[in-house]
């Protein structure tokens, strides 16, 4: 029984599509090699039959992060098989994702050989590898099944916090994206997004529904970013400012140095400005769309053109322009729920999911139900204000929420992980802007081995939620009524 | 600015990155990669480039020099700055 209430837009039927116009097509560009639709299929397939053969139905499966075909077909094959996908970043601590596979109770794996040990240290017990890829059977039927895929967001609490998506929910998404940005089998899209961050979502399933070319950068050249576009002809482009950032300061960003760019999207973190404008500069060709949505609302649930005349304000930060149609945006603040004004930013409709894997108390105080009586309405923690005609400005976080390089980031993860190691102290970790880049801070209120806390959070957190320094305080700043002053700590941690 | 003073400099700038991952200064081989190894990322390594160009008085070609096999290890950054 098919759940997605448009099949023409479920992922699996869009990637089918170019598989049977454009079977001999490039539908993967990686390390120098070309994959064709044709092929991409004969190995998804066989990862579909081999999930039928040792998966239970509906079962989850995870997909090894490492970027390889064989990543690839998992997604694909997983999705063909009717289950959803759990995709491990390869950087993360066994221990992260021994913590996430508990979560979603997954036991069986899509993964590269090598890897296999730490895998079954987490609790895989059965892996499809490279190694399966020539020989095992192909399905021939495809399924659709109610999820697409589990996300991991940092949690506050010290654990990741689990978003099952829905199918349904990205065929919304890629209904909507796919009509509003056409693309052709000519194009040839980035993928910079780790598989483990649901923007990588759309790289794939974008590109497949147009017929068009994934050319994933080589991992040995990361900051040669605008020569891998020149040299790969990339029309389409999809990533985090951040990197737009990195760009900017190797001064990649000269006037035409990426001539080839006709559509670009930004996700994952507010767009400064100034980095749009030197944006524009090297891609004169490119429109720029600035996106965003949290991973509990699938991929993106707003877009913004960026025009000349908003590159000429002078506000620091872009809008997140509009909501997908479809969606209704509200406000939320303490005397109620408003549809225009400031207030922390409440998202409904196709894309939004139900909740957070086995979380019942973090579901019920992030998705709510109207004062109406109706929901799920996601609450973002965004503070923002909306306009009359419905442009969203962001404004802030209401939480200690923060952004690196794109990624959501609870500083309380931090303080969950060191918290039992300092028993008779407190552990407080606060972002602070350090030669314009957001680094974390903890500062501890007893005494201990930082090498000791440092190993505690390398076993369990990545490597982007490591703070930069551990500080001994004697004892904590506080304020006039009692509250931790944490922008004296921030004020500590940069001029010491 | 010389070798040494230039690995000096490097090291006390990255020194608590280096403690982070576990590395310690002790470790900092000239082939430890800095972006691979998780000690900087790419907007600090881009970053530590700019402080070693303004220490070393030398303007380099970022995207050109990095697009040097082994740019990114302790060695060839070094590298980058000492020779012509």
């Amino acid at each position: 029984m098919p759940h997605v209430e448009d099949p023409l837009f479920d992922p699996i039927a869009l990637f089918q599509r170019s598989v049977r116009s454009t079977p001999h097509g490039a539908a993967l560009r990686i390390n120098g090699s070309t994959i064709t639709y044709a092929e991409l299929d004969m190995h998804s397939r066989r990862v579909a039959a081999w999930c039928d053969m040792h998966c239970p139905r509906g079962a989850r499966v995870a997909v090894h992060g490492r970027k390889t075909v064989l990543a690839y077909a998992g997604v694909l094959g997983i999705l063909r098989s009717g289950r959803s996908y759990v995709p491990l970043h390869p950087e993360h601590p066994p221990l992260r994702w021994q913590t996430m596979l508990a979560r979603a109770g997954v036991t069986c794996a899509v993964a590269p050989s090598d890897v296999l040990p730490k895998l079954s240290e987490a609790g895989i017990m059965r892996s499809f590898t490279e190694q399966d890829i020539p020989t095992h059977s192909a399905s021939e039927v495809d399924r659709i099944g109610a999820e697409a895929y589990v996300m991991f967001t940092s949690g506050s609490t010290g654990e990741p916090k689990g978003v099952a998506v829905g199918r349904p929910q990205v065929a919304a998404y890629l209904r909507h994206v796919t009509l509003t940005y056409p693309c052709t089998s000519a194009d040839r899209f980035t993928q910079f997004f780790a598989l483990s961050f649901d923007l990588s979502v759309h790289d794939l399933f974008v590109c497949w529904a147009a017929g068009a070319c994934l050319c994933i950068p080589p991992d040995d050249a990361p900051l040669r970013t605008a020569e891998f576009a020149r040299s790969e002809g990339i029309t389409v482009w999809f990533s985090v400012p951040s990197l737009v950032e990195v760009m900017h300061r190797m001064r990649s960003l000269k006037q035409g140095a990426m001539p080839t760019l006709r559509l670009a999207f930004f996700c994952g973190e507010a767009l400064r400005t100034d980095i749009a404008r030197q944006w524009a500069l090297a891609a004169p060709k490119a429109a720029t769309h600035n996106f965003y949505g949290p991973t509990e609302a699938t991929i993106a649930i707003t877009a913004q053109r960026i025009t000349p005349e908003l590159l000429d304000k002078d506000d620091p930060w872009l809008p997140l322009g509009i909501a997908f149609p479809g969606h209704q945006i509200r406000v939320m603040r303490e005397d109620g729920w408003y549809d225009t004004g400031e207030g922390e930013l409440l998202l409904h409709g196709p894309q939004v999911n139900t909740g957070y894997l086995g979380d019942e108390q973090a579901t019920r105080a992030a998705f709510l139900r109207s004062p109406e009586g109706f929901g799920p309405w996601y609450r973002t923690g965004d503070r923002v204000r909306i306009e009359e005609d419905g442009s969203i400005y962001y404004m802030g976080r209401t939480d200690d929420q923060v952004k690196l390089a794109g990624h959501r980031v609870e500083p309380g993860e931090v303080d969950a992980v060191l918290q039992p190691l300092i028993p008779d102290g407190t552990a407080v970790t606060v972002p602070v802007e350090m030669e314009g880049t957001l680094r974390l801070i903890t500062f501890i209120d007893a005494p201990a081995d930082t090498e000791v806390l440092f190993t505690a959070l390398r076993s369990r957190l990545p490597r982007a939620m490591l703070p930069e320094r551990i500080i001994t305080l004697v004892a904590f700043p506080y304020g006039a009524h009692g509250k931790l002053d944490r922008k004296a700590l921030k004020e500590m941690a940069t001029h010491g | 600015m010389d070798r040494n003073a230039l690995r000096t400099l490097l090291l006390e700038r990255i020194g608590d990155r280096l403690d982070r991952i576990g590395i310690g200064r002790a470790g900092a081989e000239d082939d430890l990669d800095l972006l691979r190894s998780g000690v900087l990322d790419s907007l600090a390594f881009v970053d530590m480039v700019v402080i070693l160009m303004d220490a070393s008085g030398k303007e380099i070609d970022l995207e050109r020099a990095l697009d040097r096999p082994g740019s990114t290890t302790v060695g060839g950054l070094i590298e980058l700055f000492t020779t012509p």
